[in-house]
């Protein structure tokens, strides 16, 4: 347990060498005598990002639960040791047993976001794993992906032997319990490939093939070897109270991003913003009973002596039993010093004094997601939000005792006009006047404090926007300065503050987000000439792929800005996510033509179609009803719900 | 009550920086469920100091932290003692006794992490300058000499040019500061420097053990020396090239071990 794949030479120069030894706490060590099927899960980010990330730690515990598989981590080395790995023929290794990555039989890589590819590559690169999954042979690791990203796969396809399309708590045992049996009995990579391919979730990008028309969309996307499904269906864990939970998570020796319990009190969203992946391919709405994350709280902190506790979900203020949880966690744990912390939650009386009684008002500030600056474009997006409830929201804050707002908002998104930006600086100073009105001089704690973000929309697969065009790179500036500009006409300009995201970096998530197989070779140029770490600030060059974009005779325009047609077949139209096509349409040209919002999940079912799921908020207080409904429908088929 | 905790940090670990490890051994404090007590203010935090840092990839086995526990103090409670615990809005009379010091030792440890051992626990003073940190006057040293850089010579000329180096009635180094550079006599800050042979990870290495100064007032980092020593005899590699270093122990002004400034409970 003491092996370590790297030299007290090498430790010695590399900046944070403890990213490199694993051994912390609760990390799980077996004896590879005894194990069937080694797995090495991968975020492909530097450790403190990757060791945040509660899917790996999910995926940790679901698979060393079973005795035959030890499941390891990898995560990106930083530069420093990359170069060091490269220059000495070091291979890269996995942190529990410091063995190489390509003794393993699987190597899994979570895609959280588009501009981890070059990592990816990286990955592969390092481990000695032929890029291209064609190139593979029986000594390499089956690389299969997985997570956001892995909803649109085509751009990376190429370099994967499979997609695992879903939650990992439904099929990942089924699948390595495949390979291991075909493994003893002496199958070939091709014959594993093929039966994985059967097994409902499992994408294997070889067995299907793109066919384009002149215009350079797609004409046709089939399975081109018998048996192999021309849908591939996400998976969904129904029960997630029955799911595998990290009640004894690793504990990093260095400060990751999230340094704290997480507690995921759901999974999905009835919101249905209409820029919102996730809240799209996470449907339908599934809750954790308050007993079942009341005991995980207990025993995670038990078993990791973290001070602070954080409630995972995408909105957590639609969570049933809030109050419930959060009263228990504040009179167990508040007088044995654990923190609190509570993810962005809708500003009403209760929410702020959950906050009032865990935070210190002093320090802390409140966000708030308007997302856009109008209630014209804030209903073009579905974003639930009124002037008056955000309005509404801060007079509450800041009459309990908060002084400090935060704003985040998005730039380019469809019907978006000057007066859509402009607004944005309208709606920061009406939160200035509400402080000024509310509260009287004498109780003020120094003065009000906005702080205003924005990001430009990057149009993702599986969401209404999957339609929406986006800008040339240099108008994105000049939408930040037109907000810039209207904010310094405020009369309490100096009280606001204004920060945007850089927008190079947007131009190339637009293209990996849609694109299709023919971006692959963008990518592995990009890597080649020393693109990585390009979602980070320091490290991003678009130069190197604007060099790419050259060298392969990439239309970026195509991808990004071409008015795509209502019928287009999208390359990422083979996988079935639950939410239908025509629900995406529906939206999307109720968002950009008529006009009008749609209800959350709870307030009336708008028929997406992830109610053939057969759980979740779909069931929610119809449960009789429902299980009539089910009977009758054929489970699986996402397209008859459309008819209730 | 004021606990001293003696513990090792060996193998892997060693390469979590100091800041990392204080955090990390805080966690283990909280994990074992033994009572910390925490800072009043807006911002709670176990009281928790250790002896003296470490550099990163450097073992101890005789390290110190200084913890305060909610646990009723068996010993005679000086005035100023007394009036700290008032402050810190603890009641003598309501806490709980401590565990026995064997105890505590073995619940500290099962919780610390892989590589990191507890060894002891005694009760110290409550007081400002009965504190670990501002105790540390000297510290012991294993310094295991690379293969290669042992080869250079045999053992007899390096037993040799140790007694020489000790002999010598200055040592002048060249110090830098994060400001300039300034030349510091050494020799006063050594109060040894011998040859062992000793096995490590199953095969001999060649071992110098140092005692010199430690902490705030004086401060000597053992590979100085070990640079000294390998110009004094000319070598064309310095003995402190793929050196593995080890704290075996803290000393106070009269040479002795932190641990000996407390009573076991």
């Amino acid at each position: 347990m003491n092996k370590l794949a790297l030299s007290d030479e090498i430790l010695g120069q590399v900046e944070k060498p403890a990213r490199y030894i694993g051994r912390e706490v609760n990390a799980v060590y077996k004896d590879p005598e005894k194990i069937r099927v080694r797995f090495a899960m991968c975020f492909p980010d530097v450790y403190e990002i990757g060791m945040s990330h509660l899917g790996i730690q999910i995926i940790y515990e679901q698979l060393n639960r079973k005795d035959d598989i030890w499941c390891e981590r990898v995560y990106s080395p930083w530069p420093d040791l990359a170069d060091i790995l490269k220059e000495k023929k070091i291979p890269l290794f996995a942190l529990e047993s410091q063995d190489p990555i390509r003794e393993f039989d699987f190597l899994g890589i979570t895609l959280q976001y588009e501009l981890c590819y070059t990592n990816v590559l990286q990955v592969l690169d390092l481990s000695g794993i032929p890029m291209h999954a064609c190139d593979r042979t029986e000594e390499d690791p089956i690389v299969v992906g997985g997570g956001p990203c892995s909803y649109n796969p085509e751009p990376i396809a190429d370099f994967f032997d499979m997609f695992y399309i879903g939650e990992s708590e439904t099929v990942m045992t089924d699948l390595t319990d495949l390979y291991a049996e075909m493994k003893e009995n002496g199958a070939s990579r091709r014959e594993f490939l093929k039966a994985a391919a059967q097994i409902p979730g499992i994408y294997v990008p070889q067995f299907y093939r793109p066919s384009y028309h002149e215009d350079g969309t797609l004409a046709s996307f089939e399975p081109v070897e018998e048996g192999v499904p021309a849908t591939v269906r996400r998976q969904i864990c129904m029960d997630l109270d029955k799911a595998p939970y990290p009640e004894h998570p690793i504990t990093p020796y260095i400060r990751p991003v999230q340094d704290r319990v997480v507690l995921e009190i759901q999974r999905g969203c009835i919101r249905g913003c209409r820029f919102c992946q996730a809240g799209i391919v996470y449907r339908p709405l599934r809750e954790r009973s308050p007993e079942t994350l009341k005991r995980y709280a207990e025993s995670m902190l038990k078993s990791t002596g973290y001070e602070e506790i954080s409630l995972s979900s995408l909105s957590s203020s639609d969570y049933r039993y809030l109050q419930d949880l959060l009263t228990h966690l504040i009179d167990t744990y508040q007088k044995e010093h654990v923190n609190i912390s509570l993810p962005s939650l809708r500003i009403d009386n209760f929410s702020l004094d959950v906050m009032n009684k865990v935070q210190d008002i002093r320090k802390s500030s409140l966000t708030f997601a308007p997302e856009a600056g109008t209630q014209r474009l804030r209903d073009v997006i579905n974003k639930g939000l009124s002037e008056e409830e955000i309005l509404g929201g801060a007079k509450l804050a800041f009459q309990g005792g908060w002084n400090k707002v935060k704003l985040y908002f998005m730039l380019g998104l469809p019907t978006e006009t000057d007066d859509d930006r402009r607004g944005i600086a309208h709606l920061a100073q009406k939160i200035c006047e509400t402080y000024f009105d509310e509260v009287p001089k004498e109780k003020r704690n120094g003065s009000v404090d906005v702080t205003v973000s924005t990001s430009f929309l990057v149009p993702k697969p599986f969401t209404p926007f999957q339609w929406a065009t986006m800008s040339e790179p240099s108008q994105y500036i000049d939408y930040a300065h037109t907000v810039r500009d209207e904010v310094r006409q405020m009369l309490n300009q100096k009280r606001i503050h204004y920060k945007w995201h850089e927008a190079d970096g947007t131009e190339l998530e637009g293209l990996l987000a849609r694109g299709d197989r023919k971006v692959a070779e963008v990518i592995e140029y990009a890597y080649r000439h020393g693109a990585i770490f390009d979602s980070w600030t320091d490290y991003f060059h678009y130069d190197i792929w604007k060099e790419a974009y050259e060298a392969c005779g990439m239309d970026v325009g195509f991808y990004t800005r071409r008015e795509r047609p209502l019928d287009e077949l999208f390359p990422w139209d083979f996988i079935d996510v639950a939410v239908s096509k025509d629900f995406l349409r529906r939206e999307w040209i109720k968002a950009v033509g008529e006009g009008g919002i749609t209800a959350n999940c709870r307030a009336r079912c708008s028929a997406c179609g992830a109610r053939a799921a057969g759980g979740g908020v779909c069931f929610e207080n119809r449960d009789l009803e429902n299980a009539a409904y089910v009977g009758k429908q054929s489970l699986g088929d996402a397209s008859t719900a459309q008819e209730v | 009550m004021r606990v001293r905790i003696r513990f090792s940090k060996t193998g892997p670990i060693r390469y979590v920086g100091h800041l990392d490890f204080m955090r990390t051994f805080q966690k283990a404090v909280k994990k074992s469920g033994l009572a910390a007590v925490y800072s009043a203010g807006f911002n709670p935090h176990m009281l928790i100091s250790f002896a003296a840092p470490l550099g990163v990839g450097e073992e101890t086995t005789g390290d110190y932290a200084d913890v305060d526990f909610a646990y009723r103090d068996p010993a005679e409670l000086t005035e100023h003692e007394a009036y700290r615990l008032t402050h810190m809005e603890l009641d003598q009379d309501t806490l709980p006794n401590p565990p026995y010091s064997e105890e505590m030792t073995a619940i500290l440890s099962a919780a610390m992490p892989p590589g990191v051992t507890v060894n002891d626990t005694v009760r110290v003073g409550l007081t400002k300058d009965s504190k670990a940190m501002a105790l540390v006057r000297n510290a012991s040293w294993e310094l295991i000499l690379s293969d290669e850089a042992a080869a250079q010579l045999p053992a007899e000329e390096l037993q040799n040019g140790l007694e020489a180096f000790m002999a010598r009635e200055s040592i002048i180094v060249r110090k830098k500061t994060k400001k300039s550079e300034k030349d510091v006599d050494i020799r006063p800050l050594i109060g040894k420097l011998a040859l062992k042979e000793a096995e490590e990870d199953g095969s001999r290495k060649l071992v110098v053990c140092i005692t010199c100064a430690t902490g705030s007032m004086e401060n000597l980092k053992p590979v100085v020396i070990l640079q000294a020593v390998s110009e004094q005899l000319e070598l064309a590699h310095s003995l402190a090239e793929g050196v593995l270093i080890r704290r075996t122990e803290i000393y106070d002004e009269e040479m002795r071990p932190l641990s000996a400034l407390g009573t076991r409970i």
